[in-house]
């Protein structure tokens, strides 16, 4: 009777259990459709040729992967145009970008692809090329009779190029750059009398000091821990204060840790107290979407926040605080003026099967024409690569507010001059090694225990040091 | 009177053509992938999704190596210590009172049911929002009283949340399962002890709970299976942060895989992760035979 009893009992948390974890299950995804409504202005050569290249290919289709993001968004509405006059379909994936980080590391490292052509960050560059995932670009430039009349890899700069290159191969064309700039608002700095916007970090500091409030935090920044987060904002600091992450560098190698410096120490010093002090409360762990939504809701006076997001801060349908607000280049250190700098490409899988029309594709999609129509879409796309773009009346008309495009134009020619990295030579702002991914996450890591208040700054940086020696 | 056959010992005939569909799922969905880590993680590759020759321990000697395997093991044994600890508890004890004092439980089932069946990742999302900063509903009415805490920075409240949240979200299941449970439970026996005149603390404390308790190890059995895959509460809510406070097995295994593209490592992680799983459940399916042995 006893045994019978626990039997059934038992049974019936079995079945209640299985029937609670079948509906637990869930997945996500999406692939994108396409359209034709804000298409490019091309040339008629250019459709000519875009229309004779497909039907010499002969290719029906070919698949993207790409991040959800302004720049991909934005080529994916006007892709119709490509599809029209080539008759090549094309099979868009867009993820979020984690998801797309995933998707592109099963599909490149299983060999078995699936994609002809992937959104893939300067940051990863190094890895895939290691790893022979991804497709040399120096091939196909140097066939003239592949190349789309007015098409031009130079035209993106060498600074840019660079940051999807491996041992002097490019291997990816630009397609966005991700650079960063300070935003403010107005109304709050004429609220304290602060007329001029700050120049050095000193200055910012104090800045920060003075228009901090209740209602209003005085600045937010990416503390998460990650590269693309904490280690992607701070880095500028620390090169401004005279830092760097390795001591030495040659000829693509970094060797010797300068992370336990004093320049590294008053710097990081100088963040950890802002976040802590002078930011929204729980701002010690944010990322980008934490800091662009306390700045778009107007709780953050100042963020150091991506080019690409000027077009949303200043949107009404977006942000609270569109009209209100401004933009100004990062200031200088003791070292100089350094800013963020990485480039999304379009790279190509080396596993491909159509390569020759995902090599149309990435020309079509990085034509000044195309990315000047891309900036005009509902996608907000305000970082295109190509300096042409900036320059044109349709630019400045969609996103020219205040000093927003020269504060831009003034973050592009600080990297054109070298404000990108610590080293001479080195067109890397986050140093290029291979195992990257892996030590510039430990490194994250412990410089979070110091921004979250666990350890030390001295502690932090002597911990993450030791995962550059 | 007809008695039903002994099942016999090995699978015939058309035995195997019925068992042949559910032979074939688990293959597909559980040996093969098992099969498919093992070979990534012996491979000699660390770098490719399939696995390369020459075969060897690398890949496992390398995640050993590693000094952060045995932080994120410990912190997935304080989040199942925890969340399991706490589960059971409240579970338990909310289920011998809604069994004694609640005779009506067909609505409460209901009610109960509810927080089980919701996604994880919205689960997170909408704790997300509720403790967010100085924004979040609940740091709002804290921040009323005076109290400022911030729970998603500080190390301690970041886990104690991914706890209460798997608290939250599962000891009603708990309390599901124990109510079943507790219909075992013969009601002679019940009688008889209120007869020799034990009040319910005492019936509750001898009698219900160590017949109950082989169906309670169950159910914390499976309450840890399903607990030691916490991942999109974390990965909504922490990232892992702040340092690597919440950076649980599995989390840690998601990022040495798809953060640091390290395959063989990752699957050699994985591997451990199931092997750590299968020595868990050894011992509770252990504890639950003497359990039943102890009653029977």
């Amino acid at each position: 009777m006893r045994i019978r009893s626990r039997r059934v009992a038992n049974r019936a948390v079995l079945v209640l259990a299985a029937t609670l974890v079948v509906t637990a299950c869930g997945a996500g995804g999406g692939t994108g459709g396409t359209g034709a409504d804000d298409a490019a202005d091309l040339d008629v050569s250019v459709e000519d040729f875009l229309t004779a290249r497909g039907e010499e290919l002969g290719v029906d289709r070919i698949s993207v992967l790409a991040q959800s993001s302004p720049q991909a968004d934005a080529i994916q509405q006007i892709s119709g145009q490509f599809t029209e006059l080539t008759g090549i379909t094309v099979d868009w994936t867009i993820l979020d970008e984690q998801s797309t980080e995933n998707r592109a590391a099963v599909a490149l490292g299983s060999g078995d692809g699936g994609f002809d052509v992937l959104q893939t960050p300067s940051g990863f560059i190094p890895t895939y090329v290691d790893r022979g995932w991804l497709q040399p670009i120096g091939p196909l430039v140097d066939d003239a009779s592949s190349i789309v009349p007015g098409w031009n890899l130079e035209a993106f700069g060498e600074g840019t190029t660079s940051l999807l290159s491996r041992d002097d191969e490019v291997y990816g064309v630009p397609m966005f750059i991700g650079t960063q700039m300070f935003y403010y608002r107005t109304d709050v700095f004429e609220e304290h009398g602060i007329e001029q916007v700050p120049t050095t970090y000193e200055e910012l500091v104090e800045v920060v000091h003075e228009v901090h409030g209740d209602d209003v935090a005085g600045i937010a920044l990416r503390t998460a821990p990650s590269p693309s987060q904490l280690l992607f904002v701070w880095s500028a600091w620390l090169y401004a204060n005279g830092g760097s992450y390795y001591a030495e560098y040659d000829d693509g190698t970094y060797s010797g840790s300068a992370l336990d410096s004093p320049e590294a120490v008053e710097s990081l010093t100088t963040y950890t107290d802002l976040v802590q002090n002078y930011a929204p409360s729980g701002a010690t762990n944010w990322s980008v979407d934490d800091v662009t939504r306390a700045f778009a809701t107007g709780r953050v006076a100042i963020v150091q926040e991506g080019a690409v997001f000027g077009g949303t801060f200043n949107n009404p349908d977006s942000s609270q605080v569109s009209g209100d607000i401004d933009a100004f280049t990062l200031p200088a250190g003791p070292a100089g003026s350094f800013v963020p700098y990485n480039a999304h490409g379009w790279t190509i899988a080396a596993n491909s099967d159509a390569t020759d029309a995902a090599w149309l594709f990435t020309q079509w999609a990085t034509l000044a024409q195309t990315l000047t129509a891309a900036t005009q879409t509902d996608a907000n796309f305000g970082a295109p690569p190509l300096a042409d773009v900036y320059s044109s009346p349709e630019y400045e008309a969609k996103y020219g507010f205040n000093d927003f495009v020269p504060a831009v134009i003034g973050t592009i020619d600080i990297a054109n001059g070298g404000g990108v990295s610590p080293f001479e030579d080195d067109p890397n702002y986050l140093p290029a090694t291979t195992d990257w991914a892996t030590v510039g996450q430990q490194i994250a890591e412990e410089l979070s225990k110091a921004v979250t208040g666990q350890v030390s700054v001295e502690e932090a940086l002597r911990a993450a040091s030791t995962y550059l020696e | 009177m007809t008695s039903i056959p002994r099942a016999e010992g090995r699978l015939r005939g058309w035995h195997l053509g019925f068992t042949f569909p559910l032979i074939a799922v688990l293959l597909a969905t559980t040996v093969l992938p098992l099969a498919y880590a093992l070979a990534l993680a012996l491979g000699g590759s660390d770098a490719s999704l399939v696995p390369q020759a020459p075969f060897g321990t690398g890949n496992v000697e390398a995640v050993l190596d590693r000094g952060d395997l045995w932080p994120a093991l410990w912190l997935a044994v304080v989040f199942l210590v925890g969340a399991l600890a706490f589960e059971l508890g409240l579970g338990v004890f909310t289920a011998l009172v809604l069994d004694r004092f609640v005779p009506n439980r067909n609505t409460l089932r209901v009610v109960l049911l509810w927080p089980a069946v919701l996604p994880p990742i919205a689960v997170a999302l909408v704790f997300k929002y509720i403790l967010q900063g100085d924004i979040g509903m609940l740091s709002y009415y804290l921040g009323l009283v005076g109290i400022h805490q911030e729970w998603l920075t500080q190390p301690s409240s970041a886990m104690a949340v991914i706890i209460g949240i798997d608290v939250w979200q599962y000891t009603p299941f708990v309390i599901l399962l124990t109510l079943a449970a507790l219909k075992s439970v013969p009601e002679e026996v019940l009688e008889a002890a209120q007869l020799d005149g034990a009040g319910w603390i005492r019936s509750a404390w001898s009698l219900v709970i160590p017949i109950i308790r082989p169906a309670v190890i169950a159910i914390a059995l499976l309450r840890f299976i399903d607990a030691i895959q916490v991942f999109p509460t974390i990965y909504v809510l922490t990232r892992g942060g702040p340092g690597s406070s919440t950076q649980l097995l599995t989390y840690y295994n998601f990022q040495v895989f798809f953060g640091q593209l390290q395959f063989g490592q990752g699957a050699a992680i994985a591997i451990f992760v199931v092997l750590f799983t299968l020595a868990c459940v050894t011992v509770f399916t252990r504890i639950q035979r003497r359990a039943e042995k102890a009653w029977a």
